[in-house]
């Protein structure tokens, strides 16, 4: 066998064995909270000119209203077409100008603003952000303008089959909860939203106590405090409305959904409602999602259905944990014929690591995969501050990382197996597939099938 | 025994005035059998980016070979004695990491970027197939049709197809005229043998740079670099210089390309100077005014104010050997490409009279200097950036490159536009729909 690996098997195997105390962890951020609620985290780092500003409001998709799919995202998007002192030539020429990188991203629970200048030209670039953040002016012909824009990119995302089965089965899990919808909303919706729909939307989010600001980079975090200070210090705290989830519908005997079409693949989607982010067995959970379907070819979906059975290229396993939940998803794509099978090997693997301890190699190999990727997250600035606003976020505590390494290395067997039999549900899932039903028969025991 | 010519330039990092990185800390090193070795210690994540870059890529093929650099970079994922096909990479995600590798006309370049714990495993698994690739005549014949099926979809590209003629109209005798994927019937034609000799003569410690950026100590890593690749022999004859130069083109040249397409496109290639020539700063900068964003000065002419253009573009790739500015537009329905090479050519125009704006020139300054820099923010960039100015001219280009774009002025953009944007040294190809009037031949 040629899996002893010369030189390389002895230096990993000491590699292996690396002691809590030379885990590397990122460095802690200063935190400071202004008067008006408004949370600043700074990192000073003097290695390149470059300094990157990353604002979180907590008002992703899970704030969009019934109805109003896509209206958190709509109202992002709008705030650089203009403020009150500048119009949206000024905001995109003021960026460009000084080749500034601005980027704004609407996620499920939260909206993240990103802008990466040269430390040279920061303070004279990031006031710009902080005015549309607080004054934006929702003109009316560039709101008209965005409309068209999203509406052609919801046309655009098209009718791909693979995304198709995925927002199937987001939309059969989730029922009427926020998390049921794509970000961008669907062409009904967007076309709905008015004017005082996004100015209502930015009223009731964007207040300073409803922001953290990240920085990271090159400078002097007295100075960037006081910039802060001058363009935010008299923006208005106001308090936010709670929000009033539906709850997520409970899941009553494992269901399918067919959907036809004329393809020769199945696209499978099988899930169930996975962790919050804040699950003290997220470690755990993130060990045993590696070995069964999460670790590319080392993982058990990947060598038993596409390595040994040959039944497909594409197949894993992974959890998406936010605020409220979050999803679970085993997917794979494979001959319309093969769909039964393909469904019955993802039950099956499911159930052997609920019923069988991982072995040691496996989980020494979720464990490096996770060690050794795990600085990747804060190669850049911006990747960094980033990373300090999912923590406040989700509330993880300020000495998360470090934690999250050491409670990771500390997983056993025993934690895999307890984390498979506690969040995996093989006698109790959803499952979307877009597929040729008349090529294909599902046969699984319990499974109540309706076609679409 | 390496020898230590650390002809290092062991200066921090110096900040300039513009606040930017002006001198990186390079040191340079190399062993016996002919390495070169670059190291930038970036201390911080304890993650390293490391690179091998081969100095050879489709420059220096021949006739009946194209392609064959290509090709030998998807065999080297194919393993060596110790090493299974495809296992390379799945060794280095088991780490953590990841690695790939791509080929270009000047150079053919591997990179793991790893956790620094696991950089040995990096060092071992290069140096063992810069030794003992295997070769296996079995894993050939089907990575030769994987390739084929990238040349495949190059073809059915509208723009592939186009660039791909415009090189070889603009080129008669410099091999920058056939493609990095080579032509079909050479990629049939290569024989498992051709590769051997091939990856015999240029995948030698004397043809190779190591480029190692990360945390790591220089002198340690320099060591390990010993340690993995001094053991590997030195080609005794080094491999054959490229010494073709192509002749000064006497006029135009057209070339027409008729394709069952729905978008007719016209592409203009100028002959333009290589890496080092003092004029290709102006021509970088001159490249972004033209062609970058919503502003630039062909989108707000062909696509905005007359539009007559979907799109509108220009680039200008600084290589090893002189290479070509190339514009690329395509027309909206109702113009044709005589239209958009009329509006191009005006724009030119205006160029060679009055020049550019000041504040265009320090936009576009601005704008490449934020690009440079925010590269160096990744191991990888700063590691790609270093290798490739090391292969076609010398890494310390670096050091002056911002300097060099900041001197530039209206009258250095005027110069070069009235001594590169002439008729005489302009190739144009256009694609031309099956069906059209202008594909049988007749004037529209």
């Amino acid at each position: 066998m040629r899996k002893t690996f010369f030189a390389a098997a002895l230096f990993l195997a000491a590699a292996g064995m690396v002691s809590a105390q030379n885990i590397w962890t990122p460095p802690q951020p200063k935190r400071i909270s202004l008067n008006n609620g408004l949370t600043i985290l700074l990192l000073e780092n003097r290695q390149l000119p470059v300094i990157s500003m990353e604002v979180m409001v907590r008002a992703g998709s899970i704030t969009d209203p019934a109805g109003y799919a896509g209206l958190a995202n709509f109202t992002a998007e709008m705030l650089p077409k203009g403020t009150s002192s500048r119009n949206a030539l000024d905001i995109a020429e003021g960026f460009d100008f000084v080749g500034a990188q601005f980027s704004i991203k609407c996620d499920y629970d939260a909206t993240f603003f990103s802008l990466t200048t040269l430390a040279r030209d920061f303070d004279k670039t990031a006031p710009a952000l902080f005015d549309l953040l607080s004054r934006p002016a929702f003109d009316s012909m560039e709101t008209g303008r965005l409309q068209g824009e999203l509406l052609s990119a919801i046309e655009a995302k098209g009718d791909r089959p693979n995304t198709q089965s995925a927002e199937a089965f987001i939309q059969l899990l989730f029922g009427g909860h926020p998390y049921a919808h794509p970000v961008m909303g669907d062409a009904e919706s967007v076309s709905r939203i008015s004017r005082q729909d996004l100015s209502g939307h930015h009223k009731k989010y964007y207040v300073p106590n409803n922001c953290v600001i990240a920085v990271a980079g090159d400078f002097k975090s007295s100075r960037i405090k006081n910039l802060i200070e001058q363009n935010l210090g008299k923006w208005p705290k106001r308090e936010v409305p709670g929000l009033d989830l539906p709850r997520i519908p409970a899941i009553e005997g494992s269901r399918a959904l067919l959907i036809e079409r004329q393809i020769n693949q199945a696209y499978i989607n099988l899930g169930f409602l996975g962790p919050k982010r804040n699950d003290p067995d997220y470690q755990a959970i993130r060990v045993m999602n590696y070995i069964l379907g999460g670790g590319g070819f080392v993982s058990r979906l990947v060598k038993n259905i596409r390595m040994a059975q040959g039944l497909a290229y594409d197949v894993d396993s992974n959890y998406d944990p936010r605020t409220d939940f979050g999803p679970y998803i085993l997917s794979v794509q494979t001959k319309c014929a093969s769909a039964d099978t393909a469904v019955k090997s993802l039950i099956a693997e499911m159930r052997r690591i609920q019923q069988e301890p991982v072995s040691d190699e496996e989980l020494q190999e979720a464990k490096d995969y996770i060690r050794g990727s795990y600085p990747f997250r804060f190669e850049t600035s911006g990747q960094t501050a980033r990373q300090f606003l999912y923590v406040e976020l989700y509330d993880l505590g300020a000495d998360y990382f470090r934690q999250d390494m050491e409670k990771t290395l500390a997983v056993t067997k025993d934690d895999v197996m307890a984390a498979a039999r506690k969040y995996l549900k093989p006698d109790n899932f959803l499952l979307a597939m877009v597929t040729d039903t008349s090529q294909t028969k599902l046969n699984i025991p319990g499974l109540k099938i309706e076609k679409q | 025994m390496r020898k230590l010519v650390l002809a290092a330039l062991c200066l921090a990092l110096v900040v300039s005035r513009a606040g930017a990185a002006d001198t990186l800390a390079v040191y340079q090193d190399s062993l016996a059998n002919g390495l070169k070795i670059l190291i930038a210690e970036k201390p911080g994540l304890p993650l390293v980016s490391f690179q091998v870059w081969y100095r050879v890529g489709s420059r220096n093929e021949r006739p009946g070979i194209t392609g064959i650099s290509h090709l030998l970079e998807h065999m080297m994922f194919k393993g060596t004695d110790r090493i299974g096909p495809e296992e390379f990479s799945q060794i280095v995600q088991k780490y953590g990491g990841h690695c790939n590798a791509f080929t270009s006309e000047d150079y053919t370049a591997y990179y793991e970027n790893i956790s620094t714990e696991f950089l040995s495993v990096a060092m071992e698994m290069e140096s063992d197939r810069m030794a003992n690739l295997k070769l296996d005549p079995k894993e050939f014949d089907p990575e030769r049709n994987v390739v084929k099926e990238e040349r495949r979809l190059r073809e059915n590209s509208p723009y592939g197809h186009l660039f791909e003629q415009l090189s070889a109209a603009a080129y008669t005798a410099h091999p920058y005229g056939w493609p990095v994927l080579g032509w079909m019937t050479d990629l049939d034609a290569i024989t498992n043998q051709d590769l051997r000799d091939y990856y015999r003569i240029y995948y030698a410690p004397n043809n190779a740079v190591c480029v190692i950026v990360g945390a790591v100590n220089r002198k340690e890593t320099a060591a390990l670099v010993e340690r993995y690749f001094g053991g590997i022999p030195g080609n005794k004859i080094p491999p054959p210089r490229v010494t073709t130069v192509e002749p000064p083109q006497m006029g135009e040249r057209r070339v027409k390309v008729v394709k069952d397409t729905r978008m007719p496109l016209v592409a203009l290639g100028y002959h333009t100077p290589q890496i080092g020539h003092k004029d290709t700063y102006a021509l970088e900068l001159l490249s972004n005014i033209l062609s970058n964003g919503e502003s630039s000065r062909l989108y707000r002419s062909l696509v905005y104010e007359k539009q007559l253009a979907l799109f509108a573009g220009g680039y200008n790739d600084t290589q090893t050997d002189p290479t070509l500015f190339i514009f690329y537009s395509a027309p909206l329905k109702g113009h044709n490409t005589e239209e958009l090479e009329q509006a191009i050519a005006q724009e030119l125009d205006r160029i060679k009279k009055e020049g550019v704006t000041s504040r265009e020139l320090q936009k576009s300054q601005n704008q490449l200097e934020a690009e440079f820099v925010f590269q160096q923010q990744r191991n990888n960039g700063l590691a790609v950036q270093i290798g490739s100015a090391q292969i076609r001219l010398d890494w310390r280009y670096l050091n002056s490159y911002l300097k060099n774009i900041r001197a530039v002025n209206n009258q250095d953009i005027i110069t070069v536009a009235n001594k590169y944007f002439t008729d005489q040294n302009k190739t144009v190809a256009t694609l031309v729909p099956t069906g059209s009037s202008q594909s049988k031949g007749q004037a529209q």
